[in-house]
């Protein structure tokens, strides 16, 4: 019985994780109709960030961020600064490249209204390939350990073995989650960015900068992945390669819950990450994904708007 | 069961459920055409110095000739028919004998060129022709490699503690029956996947070639897990001719090449093209036609799969080692960018994009890994500027050209 | 004397349709006969759209029977319903805008020709090429016959649309405004062609239309639909001069 709470703690924790990454990909979806396929590689590259900035001492400068064209040996050296700065300091960034750069360079020039969105669905694939193969070759070739932000201790109520970063990564995704409901629901520019996902054409009419909404929510899905790249990579390690595997758990969570609601991604999260942990647990530890995904096949065969979604609206 | 049908009248208004072609790029034919042919010089150079030494401007001469002809010559006239078919007798006679005489280790990276090449070429037909996009094309791949090499040497496996020796079939018998393992798979998770427009397909395919690499390396009683299995061409004949070595060995996988390439020329050919045609160009209209979308849509994907798994069973001789890696989801990845960097819906995409990944890569390969960087950035701005890839390019190009000339 | 001349060849009951809070379509229920051009009038809003989608399967209705020649086809997918004999034309012109005039009939052909199976063996154009060419005659479109349906003007797109909708010789074409934003010379065309249709084919037609001389001069009888229900069902004589009807166009 005790194992079965520690599984499955740990399968929310990791869970709410995927909440998180789950809803920064449903609102890419649901706002302006991107499918992000790089989403998976939009947490490792700030996971890869935060480390070096946090635990390495990077050359800021040509050789380091730009080996593409290498070669000069210019910069100045930064000592490691630790997690939690780090953290702060890849965040900017997070929202200028991954935000910023990607809707203005790519999503706005191949998402015409009324027309196809698969050019933007290769280029986000090509993104994907782009960076996973750029950190590997610049960066880390290796898997990289990393460490949590709130250390390793286990406690012991009741028998049960619960670690602090499960804890942890509950709490803060609680409070993240809830802070966004707040301000999607409460605040005016939260419920103008609702307008603007629900329908366009009419809060345009209506005076809401549609263009500028959507780039918040670009911003909004920066922070998440950044979040979620924090609270990951202690358990999966800081890699190249980390985006395939937790980019489609992103993704099952998000069409398993539904992601025509924040509450869908959420639970879909949850979901995951608890069966997850269940099959890996009671099936065997080498199929451990076997189940959400074999639960993403059923959810698109019998209910494709998900569990929590809502039929009859492809978008919120 | 009835469908739930997601599409409202806003969304037939708006024509939110076409899928379109992807036949207009953002920069002029012209345009496009040279930034293609400069970067085409660019990486092709050096690599035509080292396979032709002395003799590389005499090819370059021919390519371009023909080139030209094939942009010059209008294509609906009796001139431009003859000029098409030179040029495809004209490849495939090259692709036959360009390898005579050529050392092992060219052969073998055209041998994994006319492979892939018709993994490709299936791929294309799902995604040019029927517009869905497929993730899978590695495990069908992988599952058409193991199924072949399980079979042709009779290989032991254990289900649940059952012991089970499998017959010992021909190398050439196993082909067909990996091509129909992959199709009976592929409807069995295209059929709950293609029930409702979008792109379910793409989340199913990437979740089904997960599960099918964590398959193919846990179950060690069957598939000998992540230790791979080495794969031997020593006791494979065809009509008494040896096929071990690697230059044999091409032809074979060129025969094969020719064959994926026929079959998807036929489907688009017959009353299906039509068919698929109008479902993509509009496919609530041909629904309301009587035009049985799901179906279509669900044979072009099985077949693409198909092809996939007869590929496989060739791969795995052609490399002579078979293991779970190659079959994870970032290969199927390069299979879809090398289709749409070839071209969409055109039957020279596929061997733009095979070359890609195999003959380009392998000449690159001392960048080391550097031009998988740059393979991710040229998909990225070909997305911008030539959505159609670089045969879908080339044919705008010369639709373009041919319009000027005809009008001026 | 054929008896089925009275049997309907559609029969609908109880069609019910709600969006939300809007009830678009409330328990209509009607018949049609073979052979006759049942039209379908109404205000904006009163769902004839809406009605022509649930019967022929665009939406899910949630109550209703739609039945062809006996045969309860309520559950079965558009195209299913296009092969038993149910085609129509949409209110927004659909056609396939990247192929060609006679590529556009042929496929529209071709689906009612044997399997999917025993498609993939025939040739290209599968002996159709006559029936084809005899609608292109009908509806005047010979010299565009190779143009992309793509490069015509609206008219023409639309006299296409309305021709993809015959070549199949349904049991029953519904034709959501044919008429809709035709020219005044096209029109005539076009009045002429259904006229021909019916009279010499025998094609039953049910047809939704704004233009009401249109419509009464083509239409043997006629459905009155107002806010989602059926008001009444007459001759075009009848329902020109019932009051309620002419109450409903200027009241509403």
């Amino acid at each position: 019985m005790e194992q079965f709470f520690q599984v499955t703690i740990s399968g929310l924790a990791t869970g709410a994780i995927f909440a998180i990454a789950a809803v920064g990909f449903a609102l890419l979806w649901q706002t302006a109709g991107a499918i992000n396929f790089a989403h998976g590689e939009f947490i490792m590259l700030p996971a890869v960030l935060i480390l070096i900035f946090g635990e390495r001492e990077p050359t800021l400068g040509i050789p380091d961020f730009v080996p593409l064209i290498g070669g000069i040996n210019a910069g100045f050296t930064i000592p490691p600064m630790g997690m939690l700065a780090a953290f702060a300091v890849t965040i900017p960034i997070a929202i200028f490249l991954l935000g910023y750069v990607f809707k203005v360079s790519l999503v706005d020039k191949l998402l015409q209204p009324g027309g196809d969105d698969i050019p933007l669905v290769i280029a986000t694939i090509g993104v994907g390939l782009f960076l996973r193969e750029y950190v590997h070759e610049a960066w880390i070739a290796t898997p990289q350990g990393f460490p949590s932000v709130f250390g390793n201790k286990v406690w012991n109520p009741w028998g049960v073995a619960i670690s602090v970063d499960d804890v942890g990564v509950i709490v803060v995704c609680t409070v993240v989650i809830i802070s966004l409901q707040v301000f999607l629901r409460r605040t005016y520019l939260g419920r103008q960015m609702q307008a603007a996902a629900q329908n366009a054409e009419t809060a345009r009419v209506l005076g809401i900068p549609v263009s500028r909404m959507v780039l918040y929510t670009f911003a909004i899905n920066a922070v998440l992945v950044t979040i979620a790249a924090l609270l990951v990579s202690p358990s999966v390690n800081a890699r190249w390669d980390a985006g395939l595997n937790l980019g489609l758990l992103a993704f099952t969570a998000a069409i398993i819950g539904g992601f025509n609601q924040v509450r869908g991604a959420l639970y879909g999260g949850l979901l995951v990450g608890v069966l997850q942990n269940w099959s890996g647990a009671y099936i065997s530890n080498l199929y451990r994904e076997a189940g959400p995904l074999l639960l993403l096949i059923f959810v698109i065969l019998v209910r494709p708007q998900g569990l929590f979604g809502r039929a009859e609206e492809r978008r919120i | 069961m009835s469908e739930t049908n997601l599409a409202t009248d806003t969304d037939l208004e708006n024509r939110k459920d076409k899928i379109q072609t992807v036949d207009r790029g953002s920069i002029s034919p012209l345009l496009a055409s040279m930034v293609i042919a400069a970067s085409a010089f660019v990486v092709l150079f050096p690599i035509g110095r080292s396979q032709f030494n002395a003799s590389m401007w005499g090819w370059l001469a021919v390519l371009l000739g023909l080139g030209a002809a094939n942009v010059i010559v209008p294509r609906f006239t009796l001139n431009g028919l003859m000029v098409k078919w030179v040029s495809i007798v004209g490849f495939f006679g090259f692709m036959a004998l360009f390898p005579i005489g050529r050392a092992g280790s060219t052969m073998t990276d055209f041998g994994l060129f006319v492979i892939f090449g018709a993994v490709v070429a299936g791929m294309n037909l799902t995604q040019g022709y029927a517009g869905q996009i497929s993730l899978a094309q590695a495990a069908f791949m992988g599952i058409g490699a193991y199924v072949s090499v399980l079979l042709d040497f009779g290989e032991t496996i254990s289900v649940m503690g059952f012991s089970w020796e499998l017959p010992n079939l021909p190398f050439l018998l196993t082909i067909p029956i990996a091509i129909m393992v992959s199709m009976m798979l592929s409807v069995l998770i295209g059929f709950p996947a293609l029930r409702v427009q979008g792109p379910w397909l793409a989340f199913v395919t990437l979740a089904f070639n997960l599960l099918v690499f964590l398959f193919l390396n846990n179950e060690d009683e069957i598939t000998r897990g992540s230790r791979g299995m080495r794969v031997l061409r020593d006791d494979f004949k065809v009509l008494g001719i040896d096929m071990l070595s690697p230059g044999r060995f091409y032809y074979v996988g060129l025969a094969y090449l020719i064959l994926a390439l026929g079959i998807v020329w036929w489907v688009v050919k017959c009353p299906w093209g039509r068919a698929l045609k109008a479902l993509r160009d509009n496919p609530g209209r041909a629904r309301s036609l009587g035009v049985d979308v799901r179906a279509y849509t669900l044979l072009a994907f099985a077949i693409g799969s198909g092809l996939a798994g007869g590929a496989g069973a060739l791969y795995a001789r052609q490399v002579e080692y078979i293991e779970p890696r190659s079959f994870y989801i970032n290969q199927s990845f390069d299979f879809l960018l090398a289709t749409v960097i070839g071209g969409l819906g055109t039957l020279a995409g596929p061997l733009i994009g095979s070359s890609a990944i195999t003959l380009l890569a392998d000449h690159l390969r001392f960048t080391g890994g550097w031009y998988r960087v740059w393979f991710g950035l040229f998909v990225i701005v070909m997305m911008l500027i030539a959505p159609e890839g670089i045969a879908g390019t080339f044919n705008r190009f010369r639709a373009w050209f041919q319009a000027r000339n005809e009008g001026a | 004397m054929n008896t089925t001349e009275n049997t309907p060849v559609v029969k609908i009951r109880s069609m019910s349709k709600r969006f939300g809070g809007n009830q678009a379509v409330k328990d209509v229920s009607f018949d049609v006969y073979p052979g006759e051009i049942l039209g379908v009038i109404g205000p904006n809003g009163c769902g004839k759209s809406t009605l022509f989608n649930c019967i022929l399967g665009q939406y899910v209705p949630d109550e209703g029977q739609v039945e062809l020649d006996g045969v309860d086809v309520s559950k079965w997918s558009p195209p299913k319903r296009a092969k038993m004999g149910l085609s129509r034309t949409f209110q927004l012109l659909q056609v396939f805008e990247s192929m060609s005039v006679r590529d556009n009939l042929k496929t529209a052909a071709q689906e009612h020709v044997g399997t999917i199976a025993s498609r993939l063996f025939k040739r290209p154009d599968m002996g159709l090429a006559h029936t084809v060419d005899d609608l292109i005659e009908r509806f005047r479109l010979a010299h565009l016959a190779d143009e992309l349906a793509g490069n015509l003007s609206y008219g023409q797109q639309k006299l296409l649309d309305t021709a993809m909708a015959f070549v199949s010789d349904p049991k029953v074409v519904f034709l959501d405004e044919p008429a809709g934003g035709v020219n005044l010379t096209m029109l005539a065309d076009v009045e002429r062609q259904i006229r021909d249709l019916n009279d010499n084919d025998h094609t039953t037609m049910v047809i939704v239309e704004h233009n009401m001389e249109f419509i009464f001069r083509l239409a043997d009888r006629i459905i009155v639909m107002a806010e989602g229900e059926v008001l009444m069902t007459g001759t075009p004589d009848e329902v020109r001069n019932d009051p309620r009807v002419v109450e409903v166009y200027l009241g509403g």
